[in-house]
């Protein structure tokens, strides 16, 4: 069963949740039960196919023991070969995954989220090389926090310290009321977005672009408008699931990150991708660009702050892009944001001296308009139509 | 605030909870003559997916449907609509097709209303332009598939049980109808007989009587707030007290004002195709061939279910513009096999159908690239009253 799919998953965890709601509105913790629906609800999701949830299964063992391991040797040694190795093995089944059916072996392995409870553990061996996690990990809440089922399937992407702390703290009644309230609101949120605006655009636009519109437009006015339809489309889609995750985390008394803070009011490029999909490009963002300059600011083998960070950028994205899958229109969709940041960067440092460019609310707006277009371009890239 | 919040939380699930267990008879009495009077020309996809609007319509006893595709939405002072009500004709018709229903669509449509179909004369049009190498796209079906139909499907006992399996077998072949989870397990437990799916089937059967009659309720609203009526574009004094032939005149005057290229295609359809480049469409069908198409087994079921349900229809085969598919590169001798065929297959049917084909290349017999309009509606308005006078 495809998470958040249709109403008939809405009504069982709807089912299962209240007890947990009722536990909450009494101020009485519930975490206890809610491990157990996860289970529940996590065999719902994988149990349709047998490689498919044998594969998790050896997944998530596979990353409990790498994080507990790495994190008990760390108690006494930090040797950089080593937690180099602990990432990469961490990563490596997600390569597998991305890799084997290039070379025609599909589904020999492979699952739902396994991206995104990589990103989680990923996290973990850093913090913990960092000595940020100093406290002994319960095997219980570290497999809760990976496989948390409300954002198991696509995000958006916790971090364990703030993860930890909702769980361990217990909301009074009028607080769970509140996150019960907003909860709920997020999952309202999520119809609209995605059962009825997402839905209709692409039914009664995106389907017949660009090329089916009964010749009523040319086929560049096609293309154009399946840009714009689809960059609707994918927004509303993604962010209604992602709106139905953060709801039903609060729920749950987990205050998952928003992924979408009204990403085409961005006033530039920087701007956007503070505002879209933000759980993972704060993720890139803290743990490979910024990781990438300290390193490099660190060994001193570039000198020019600039070029460093302009290198991370083009690292970022290109990553970025070729996470969506190996295709060329990914990694070109990433290296066109690449671009598009080291451009603004640019800009911005060169305006900062010049002075040309002034600040107020009709540059604003231009500036609005622009990054919009330049992002819906970004969509169409990765839309594949293109190539 | 909370307590606000909470309170319209409250409202709204009993609101939600009222539409839903609202009865079906309060809503149906709700559902005036008017209604379906509009629902007639109104060419409304809700409509053509629904049932019950359709069901009152082929109800009333003069009613004498047209089945097609986007043809059946080409107005003029022709149509069998406007004729009929001009010349105070015996029947009346209304309109069931638009652009992307084909053959597969009109037999989930068909099976749905078999118990009203019982010794109905209906009328079919079959567009050649369905008979493609892949048949019936995705692409069309999404828009035109009504879920509503889909389930009745596998729940009607009434329909022949070869034909019912026969017909979800081919709906499984859509990537539409296999993203319905629910509604694959059903279909493959019924065409098994039981044999496959045998622990969730009967449980999918279950919770398919409930997506049903949820499906049913949501027709009954559509069906209160009906679409406004097409555009008539009626001209009654061009076909009332008119022979047959000064009603061809007339269409043959009132095609020469509107076009004025050598593809005999009306201007402001002309204009669209001009806007997305004529040149592009040169030799766009060098490699078509209507002879071989998955469509015909497709209209198959429609013939059967017709025949099953013990309707009276008559099949209607039209001709493509001749002038237009020669700049495509589909040529005519290869057009001339599948009006052939489809002369063949409606024959070995042993059904009744009027044949058209003969004017691919008749001036204002088809006013685009395939849609019959015009002199087209004047041939088709006599056959419809020699149609309905004929008894059985």
């Amino acid at each position: 069963m495809t998470p958040y799919g249709n109403i008939l998953f809405f009504i069982i965890i709807g089912f299962l949740l209240l007890p947990t709601i009722l536990a909450g509105l009494r101020g009485k913790p519930a975490k206890g039960y809610n491990i157990f629906i996860s289970i529940i609800v996590l065999a719902l999701i994988f149990g349709n196919s047998l490689t498919g949830s044998i594969s998790l299964i050896l997944f998530t063992v596979f990353q409990l023991f790498l994080i507990i391991g790495y994190q008990t040797y760390r108690f006494q040694k930090n040797n950089s070969y080593v937690f180099i190795s602990a990432v990469l093995l961490s990563i490596l089944p997600l390569v597998l995954v991305k890799v084997l059916p290039l070379l025609g072996l599909h589904h020999v392995f492979g699952f739902l989220g396994v991206s995104y409870i990589t990103f989680k553990s990923v996290q973990m061996i850093m913090e913990t090389r960092d000595g940020l996690l100093k406290e002994k990990i319960s095997l219980i809440e570290l497999a809760y926090f990976l496989l948390f089922f409300p954002t198991v399937s696509s995000g958006p992407i916790d971090r364990w310290r703030r993860f930890r702390k909702d769980l361990h703290t217990v909301p009074s009644s009028q607080e769970y009321q509140k996150l019960l309230l907003s909860g709920i609101n997020y999952i309202f949120v999520g119809f609209l977005y995605k059962f009825i605006l997402a839905y209709l655009i692409y039914n009664y636009a995106v389907v017949f672009l660009p090329d089916q519109t009964y010749n009523y437009l040319t086929p560049f006015q096609g293309q154009i408008a399946y840009m714009y339809a689809y960059s609707f489309y994918l927004f509303f889609d993604f962010a209604g699931y992602s709106a139905f995750a953060v709801g039903v985390s609060r729920i749950m008394g987990i205050q998952t990150p928003i992924n979408f803070n009204r990403p085409f009011a961005s006033r530039n490029i920087k701007d956007f991708w503070n505002r879209w999909h933000m759980s993972l490009s704060f993720w890139f963002r803290d743990y490979v660009y910024m990781r990438f300059v300290l390193w490099m600011t660190k060994k001193k083998w570039i000198q020019n702050k600039y070029t460093v960070s302009y290198i991370g950028f083009f690292l970022l994205f290109f990553l970025m892009g070729i996470w969506h899958g190996l295709e060329w229109h990914f990694v070109v969709y990433g290296l066109y944001h690449a671009l598009l940041i080291v451009s603004f960067d640019k800009f911005e440092r060169w305006n900062k001296k010049h002075k040309l460019w002034p600040k107020n609310k009709w540059t604003q707006a231009f500036g609005v308009f622009l990054t919009f277009n330049a992002v819906c371009f970004g969509f169409y890239i990765f839309s594949g139509i293109l190539f | 605030m909370i307590k606000k919040g909470f309170l319209s939380l409250f409202i709204a699930f009993f609101l939600f909870a009222l539409v839903v267990f609202f009865p079906n008879s309060w809503i149906k009495s709700w559902i005036p003559e008017g209604h379906v009077e509009q629902a007639k020309t109104s060419l409304s996809p809700l409509v053509f997916q629904g049932i019950y609007l359709q069901e009152r319509m082929l109800q009333e006893p003069n009613a004498l449907p047209l089945y097609g595709s986007s043809e059946v939405n080409r107005f003029d002072p022709f149509h069998p609509y406007n004729y009929a009500r001009a010349t105070d004709a015996p029947y009346s018709t209304f309109m069931i097709g638009r652009g992307g229903m084909q053959s597969i669509t009109h037999f989930l449509n068909f099976a749905a209303q078999e118990e009203n179909l019982k010794d109905k004369k209906i009328v079919f049009i079959i567009s050649p332009q369905w008979f493609t190498k892949k048949g019936m796209p995705e692409l069309h079906l999404a828009p035109n598939y009504s879920l509503l139909h889909a389930y009745d499907l596998a729940y009607n006992e009434d329909l022949d049980e070869e034909l019912r399996n026969r017909g979800m077998k081919r709906l499984l072949e859509f990537n539409t109808v296999n993203r319905d989870h629910l509604l694959k397990i059903i279909y493959e437990y019924k065409i098994s007989d039981g044999q496959e799916r045998k622990i969730i089937g009967p449980l999918a059967v279950m919770a398919g009587h409930f997506k049903k009659a949820l499906l049913e309720k949501k027709d009954l609203y559509y069906s209160l707030f009906p679409k406004k009526p097409h555009e008539l574009k009626s001209n009654d004094m061009l076909v009332a007290n008119q022979t047959f032939e000064q009603q061809l005149q007339n269409a043959e005057e009132y095609g020469k004002k509107r076009v004025t290229n050598e593809f005999m295609i009306e201007d402001k359809f002309y204009k669209r195709l001009e806007n997305s480049g004529i040149s592009r469409m040169k030799g766009m069908r060098k490699n078509e061939d209507y002879t071989n198409s998955p469509e015909y087994e497709d209209f198959q079921l429609v013939i059967d279910l017709l025949k099953d349900a013990g309707a009276k229809p008559l099949f209607v085969s039209i001709p493509v513009n001749g002038y237009w598919y020669d700049y495509n590169e589909y040529p005519e001798e290869r057009r001339q096999k599948y009006y052939d065929k489809m002369n063949q297959v409606l024959t070995e049917a042993n059904v009744d159908f009027v044949d058209f084909t003969a004017h691919e290349y008749d001036p204002y017999f088809i006013m685009d690239t395939i849609h019959i309009a015009w002199k087209g509606w004047v041939y088709l308005d006599r056959e419809l009253d020699q149609y309905w006078a004929q008894t059985y």
